[in-house]
C-alpha cells in the first residue's frame, strides 16, 4: 500500500507526548484560510519554485539547488515505517511515538491503517491529528491501532466555520461526540486566528462543549503561525491573510483563562 | 555577631548575597579582560587581570627568549608568583587567585634546538597537530595533596631526593620540585598575611568573621593536610591555582567523592550545615573552571552520587558562572539527580552540566585492553577527555589528525595521475592516513624522550604516582600508563566528499571527474562551478538517516580506530582513537581547499563528531544522535555529541523528561559524551552583534564553556552558525 507524504519530521516535540516522529500526509478536505502547510492541501505531488535559489544552470529537470522542488512523494507504508523505526529507542525511552498528521490523514485511511498497524506491532505508541470532519467510519477503523486522537475544533459557529474552512462544523461536532461515546482519549486544539477564531466567545463555547464530552484530556490554544505565508508564493497560490500577526501573550493568557473551568486543562503555545 | 550565630534563614541570605557579589564581580572582571587582552577564544579559568603596571617577564635560556627544563620553569615560576599581589575577597570562602599563566609566556612549545626536520615537511603537508612539547592534558590525583598537605608533599620530595641521587637530572628534578613547593607555600604565606591585615581592618562583623575563618583555614593547610570541609576546599583551591598558573593545567577530579569524607565528618560533629558547605564549594568553584566529574560508578560499580553531589550543583546554581561539571550517566544514577542536572541546564542555559556515558566508555577501554575497574576510574577531567587521576599520561586533546586535509592530499594525488575512481581514492586516503599516524607516533616518541628537558610537569608530578618516587618527569616514563589519545577531525568533510563523488560521479553520473576537478580548482566560481557545487551539496550527507555519507563515516572512523591502535611506538606508549576537533574547526578548515562535499576553500570543517551544520533534516536531535553514534571509535575515548537545543523545549511540558530520554538513549546506545547548549537563535544573533550587552551569556564552545563576549567575531560566528542551524528546525 502506498501513500503520498510531504515530510517525515523526527524529534517532533509538539505533536503529542514524548519524543515523536510526525508523518505529514498530503491532501486535505478543508481549505482553512490560515493554513500554514499549504503544500499538504492537494492530494497529488506538486512543484514549488523558489526563484531566489536559482543559479541559472539550465538543469531545471533535475534542479540541484532546491529552486524547483517536488513537494510530496509516493512511499509504501513499509518504507515509511522503516524510516520511523530508526527512532524506536527514543520513543520507548520518552513515552513518545508516531503521529500521523497532514493534510488530513483520514483521506488516506488505508495507508494510515497499515502504517499505524506496523507501528503498533513494533511497540510504538501512535496518534493521529485529524480535522474530524470525514465520515466517522474512517477513523473508527483506525481506533484499534491508535492510542490517542488529536483533533481540531476551530469554531463553534457553523457559519464562521464554513466561511473560513470551507466545511461545516456539524460532522466535526458529531464525530467528537461519537469519539467521546467510545471513550477514546482525545486532545483538542483551536488555532487562534485574529478576526476569526481568536475570540473569547468562540473559545469559551468550545471549552464548554469539550467539558461535556468526558474524553478530552487537554485543550490547547495554538497561536497564529505566519510561517506558512512564503510557501503560498512558491506554490503559485495566493495567501488570503497577508500581514496577520501572532497574538500577544496577554491575549493568549486571557483566552486561556476564558476557556478554563470546564474540567479540561487548557494551555496555549 | 558571627556567622554561626545567624538564624538559618539569615545565613542563607547572607551567603546567597555573597555568592551573588562574586558572580557580579566575575562579570566585571570578564569585561576588564577583554579590554586588556582582547578576545581569548578559550576557557576563562576565573583568573584576575593583573594590576595596570604589571610588567613581569620570564628569563629565557635560548636565543628566542624561551625558558626550559626543571631549572628554567621552577625559577621563573618562583619569580612570576612573587610578582602577583595576594588576592583576598572578603565575601568568598576561599583565598587566593592568580594573574598570569607561566606557560603562556613561551613562544615555542618545543625546544628551539630540537631537530624537527625529519617530520616538518610532513607536518606542514598534512597540517598535523602533533604532541611535541605539549603539557598537562593528564590528570593529577588531588587526593595526594589532600592526604599529605603541602608540607607533607615537601617531606615526600625530600625523602625521595635522598634516595634517588644517582644522576644530575634526578638531582635537578628534586631541586625544582622543592623550589616549586616552596614557591607555593610562600604564596600561601603572603596570602595569609593579607587575610590577617584585611580581617583586622574589616568593620563589618560578618565579613570580619569570614576573614578570620579564612585565615584559620589557610594557616591550617599551609603545611598540613586539611581536616575540615573548608580546609579541603581551600587546599583544592590552591591546587587549582598552582596548577593553572604554572602551565594551564585544568583537570579536576571526582569532586563529590573527594569532598564527601570531610563533609560527613563536619556535619557529624555539628561543625557545619549544608549552607556552609554550599558557601565553601561556591568559593572553590570560583577558584577555577576545572573539569570535575559528579556521580557515576566507583570501581565496584556503586553509584557515587551523595549529598555532596547535590550541594555542588546547588553551589553552581547559586553562582551561575562558567562551570565544567560532567555527570557520568549509568544505570545506577539516581533519577532525581539526573532530573536536577537537566533542570539546571534549562534554568541557566549556560551549558552545564554535561553528560558522559559510562557503559560505552568502560566497554571501549576494556576493548583496548584494560579492566572494567580501571575503566571506571577513568573519569571526565577535560574538554573531551577522560583520564585515570595520578597514574595515566594520555596527552589527550593534544594530537589531532585533520582528516579533511588527508582527503585533500589523496584527491590531489589521484587527479595528478592514474586511475580516477572512488576505490583508488579511498586507497590513497588510507595510505596518507598511515603516513600521518606514523609521524604522530614518531613525534610522540620524541616527546617522551625529550620533553622533560623542555616542559617538565613540576605541578602534576607531585600529584601523580611515579614521578616523585623515581625522580623522573611524568613525560619521562615514570607514570604507570601511557595511553596517548589521537583525535580525528573533519570526518564529516571527508565522508561527505567520498559520498558525493560516489553518488554524483560513479553512481548517478551527473558529474564527471574533470568537472569536479575544475570546480574544486576554481573554488566553485562561475556558473559551472556553482552548478557542480550544488550537485555535490545535494548528495546524501552524514547526518541524514542511513545515508551514504553516514556509511562513509562508519568506514572512515572504523579504519581510523584500527590504524591508530595498530600504530607501533618505540617508547612503550599505546594510542587510543577518538573524534574531536576541539575549537580547531576554523584553523583546520583554513588549511583545506574546496572539497567535493561542496565546501568552499578555507571554510570551517565539521565540529567534533557532528555532521556539517545544516546536514540533519529539520535539525532533528534523534537523527543527529544516531549519526554521532556512527562516528564512535569505541576504544574508551570520546566522539562527543555537540547538542544545540532550541530553548522552546525548556517551556515545553515534559521538556526535562524528553531531554533526559534523549541523553540517556544516546549514551546507552554507545554515545560517550554530550555537550549541551540551549540558546535561542535570536539571542545568539543579537549577542553576536553586540556582545557587550550579554556579558552573562556562557556557551559551550566545544568541550569547554566560555563567556560569549570573550570570543573573537570569527569564533562567535562559528557558535552562531551551529545554534542557528540547529534552531532552524
Amino acid at each position: 500500500m502506498t501513500g503520498i507524504i510531504t515530510d517525515i519530521q523526527k524529534f517532533s516535540l509538539t505533536d503529542g507526548e514524548g519524543i515523536r516522529t510526525t508523518v505529514f500526509l498530503k491532501g486535505c478536505n478543508m481549505r482553512c484560510l490560515w493554513c500554514h502547510n499549504p503544500e499538504t492541501l492537494l492530494p497529488q505531488p506538486q512543484q514549488a519554485v523558489y526563484p531566489e535559489k536559482c543559479i541559472h544552470c539550465g538543469h531545471c529537470d533535475r534542479c540541484p539547488t532546491g529552486a524547483r522542488v517536488t513537494l510530496g512523494r509516493e512511499a509504501t507504508a513499509q518504507a515509511v515505517f522503516e524510516e520511523l523505526l530508526s527512532d524506536l529507542p527514543y520513543y520507548l525511552a520518552s513515552g513518545g511515538g508516531v503521529t500521523l498528521s497532514g493534510g488530513e490523514p483520514l483521506l488516506q485511511a488505508a495507508f494510515s491503517a497499515e502504517l499505524l498497524a506496523l507501528c503498533r506491532e513494533a511497540g510504538i505508541r501512535t496518534a493521529i491529528e485529524t480535522n474530524l470532519s470525514l465520515p466517522f467510519a474512517r477513523l473508527e477503523a483506525l481506533l484499534p491501532v491508535l492510542d490517542i486522537v488529536y483533533y481540531d475544533l476551530k469554531a463553534m459557529d457553523d457559519r464562521l466555520h464554513r466561511d473560513w474552512t470551507g466545511v461545516s462544523n456539524k460532522p466535526v461536532l458529531a464525530n467528537a461526540r461519537r469519539l467521546a461515546a467510545l471513550g477514546v482519549p482525545a486532545e483538542v486544539r483551536t488555532p487562534l486566528i485574529p478576526g476569526c477564531t481568536a475570540t473569547a466567545e468562540n473559545v469559551a463555547a468550545i471549552a464548554a462543549f469539550l467539558g461535556g464530552l468526558g474524553n478530552v484530556r487537554a485543550y490547547e490554544l495554538l497561536n497564529y503561525n505566519p510561517l506558512g505565508e512564503p510557501k503560498y508564493a512558491a506554490l503559485g497560490m495566493t495567501y488570503a491573510l497577508p500581514g496577520l500577526r501572532p497574538l500577544p501573550r496577554a491575549t493568549l493568557e486571557r483566552l486561556r483563562d476564558t476557556a478554563a473551568g470546564h474540567g479540561v486543562p487548557v494551555s496555549y503555545r | 555577631m558571627t556567622i554561626r550565630e545567624l538564624s538559618p534563614q539569615a545565613k542563607r541570605e547572607l551567603y546567597t548575597s555573597w555568592l551573588q557579589s562574586m558572580h557580579d564581580a566575575k562579570i566585571e572582571e570578564t569585561k576588564k579582560k577583554i579590554a586588556r587582552y582582547g578576545y581569548t577564544d578559550e576557557d576563562d579559568y576565573h583568573f584576575l587581570v593583573p594590576p595596570e603596571n604589571y610588567a613581569w617577564k620570564p628569563v629565557g635560556d635560548t636565543p628566542n627568549g624561551d625558558f626550559h627544563g626543571y631549572r628554567g620553569w621552577s625559577e621563573n615560576y618562583r619569580d612570576m608568583v612573587a610578582s602577583f599581589p595576594p588576592v583576598v575577597v572578603p565575601q568568598s570562602a576561599m583565598a587566593g587567585n592568580f594573574h598570569r599563566i607561566l606557560q603562556k609566556f613561551r613562544k615555542l612549545r618545543w625546544h628551539q634546538s630540537w631537530d624537527l626536520s625529519p617530520y616538518q615537511a610532513l607536518i606542514d603537508r598534512y597540517g598535523i597537530d602533533h604532541g611535541l612539547g605539549q603539557m598537562h592534558h593528564f590528570c593529577g590525583d588531588m587526593r595526594i595533596a589532600l592526604a599529605l598537605g603541602w608540607g607533607g608533599l615537601r617531606e615526600k620530595v625530600e625523602r625521595y631526593a635522598a634516595l634517588n641521587r644517582q644522576t644530575e637530572e634526578q638531582r635537578e628534578f628534586y631541586r625544582a620540585e622543592l623550589l616549586f613547593l616552596d614557591t607555593c607555600i610562600g604564596w600561601i604565606d603572603r596570602t595569609i598575611a593579607c587575610i590577617r591585615e584585611k580581617a583586622a581592618a574589616e568593620t563589618d562583623p560578618l565579613l570580619k568573621d569570614n576573614l578570620e575563618n579564612m585565615l584559620r583555614a589557610n594557616e591550617a593547610v599551609r603545611l598540613s593536610p586539611p581536616a575540615t570541609l573548608r580546609e579541603a576546599c581551600q587546599t583544592i583551591s590552591w591546587y587549582n591555582i598552582f596548577g593553572r598558573s604554572f602551565n594551564r593545567e585544568g583537570a579536576g577530579g571526582q569532586l563529590d567523592e573527594v569532598l564527601r569524607p570531610y563533609y560527613e565528618r563536619d556535619t557529624a560533629l555539628g561543625l557545619i550545615d549544608d549552607e556552609d558547605a554550599v558557601f565553601y564549594i561556591g568559593g572553590l568553584l570560583m577558584s577555577d573552571t576545572k573539569y570535575y566529574q559528579l556521580g557515576g560508578p566507583d570501581e565496584s560499580g556503586r553509584d557515587m552520587v551523595s549529598r555532596v553531589s547535590w550541594l555542588i550543583l546547588e553551589a553552581a546554581d547559586r553562582l551561575n558562572v562558567a562551570a565544567n561539571l560532567t555527570v557520568r550517566v549509568h544505570d545506577g544514577l539516581p533519577e532525581d539527580f539526573f532530573r536536577r542536572c537537566v533542570a539546571l541546564l534549562f534554568k541557566h542555559k549556560n551549558g552545564w552540566p554535561r553528560f558522559s556515558g559510562d557503559q560505552s566508555l568502560v566497554d571501549g577501554f576494556v576493548r583496548r585492553g584494560f579492566t572494567p575497574e580501571l575503566a571506571r576510574r577513568r573519569i571526565a577531567v577535560g574538554c573531551n577527555w577522560m583520564a585515570i587521576p595520578g597514574v595515566e599520561y594520555p596527552l589527550n586533546d593534544s594530537i589531532k589528525v585533520n582528516m579533511a586535509k588527508v582527503f585533500e592530499v589523496a584527491l590531489r594525488e589521484m587527479f595528478a595521475s592514474g586511475e580516477r575512481s572512488v576505490a583508488r581514492l579511498h586507497g590513497l586516503y588510507r595510505r596518507h592516513l598511515s603516513i600521518v599516524l606514523q609521524v604522530i607516533a614518531d613525534t610522540t616518541d620524541m616527546h617522551l624522550r625529550l620533553n622533560h628537558e623542555n616542559n617538565p610537569e613540576l605541578f602534576l608530578n607531585l600529584m601523580s604516582v611515579g614521578p616523585v618516587e623515581t625522580g623522573r618527569d611524568a613525560s619521562d616514563h615514570s607514570m604507570q600508563y601511557y595511553n596517548i589519545g589521537v583525535d580525528g577531525s573533519g570526518v564529516a568533510v571527508a565522508a561527505d566528499s567520498f559520498a558525493a563523488l560516489e553518488t554524483c560521479v560513479e553512481n548517478d553520473r551527473t558529474l564527471t571527474w574533470a568537472q569536479v576537478e575544475e570546480a574544486l580548482a576554481s573554488d566553485f566560481e562561475g556558473t559551472q562551478g556553482c552548478y557542480v557545487q550544488a550537485v555535490l551539496k545535494a548528495a546524501p550527507k552524514f547526518g541524514q538517516w542511513n545515508s551514504l555519507g553516514e556509511r562513509w563515516v562508519r568506514t572512515l572512523c572504523g579504519e581510523f580506530a584500527d590504524l591508530v591502535i595498530r600504530q607501533r611506538a618505540k617508547e612503550g606508549e599505546i594510542f587510543i582513537p577518538g573524534m574531536f576537533s576541539w575549537s580547531k574547526t576554523i584553523l583546520f578548515g583554513k588549511l583545506v581547499g574546496a572539497t567535493p562535499d561542496g565546501r568552499k576553500a578555507g571554510s570551517q570543517i565539521n565540529h567534533g563528531a557532528n555532521p556539517m551544520p545544516g546536514s540533519v533534516p529539520n535539525g532533528a536531535m534523534t537523527t543527529l544522535s544516531e549519526a554521532i553514534l556512527a562516528a564512535q571509535c569505541g576504544m574508551g575515548n570520546t566522539s562527543p555529541f555537540q547538542m544545540e537545543l532550541d530553548p522552546g523545549i525548556t517551556a515545553d511540558e515534559g521538556g526535562v523528561e524528553k531531554v533526559i530520554a534523549l541523553l540517556r538513549t544516546h549514551l546507552q546506545r554507545g554515545g560517550t559524551l554530550i555537550n549541551v547548549n540551549i540558546v535561542d537563535a535570536d539571542t545568539i544573533r543579537a549577542a553576536h552583534r553586540q556582545p557587550e550587552l550579554y556579558p552573562d551569556l556562557v556557551v559551550r564552545v566545544t568541550g569547554f564553556t566560555a563567556y560569549f563576549i570573550t570570543l573573537s567575531p570569527e569564533f562567535r560566528q562559528l557558535v552562531v552558525d551551529r545554534i542557528v542551524s540547529a534552531n532552524a528546525s
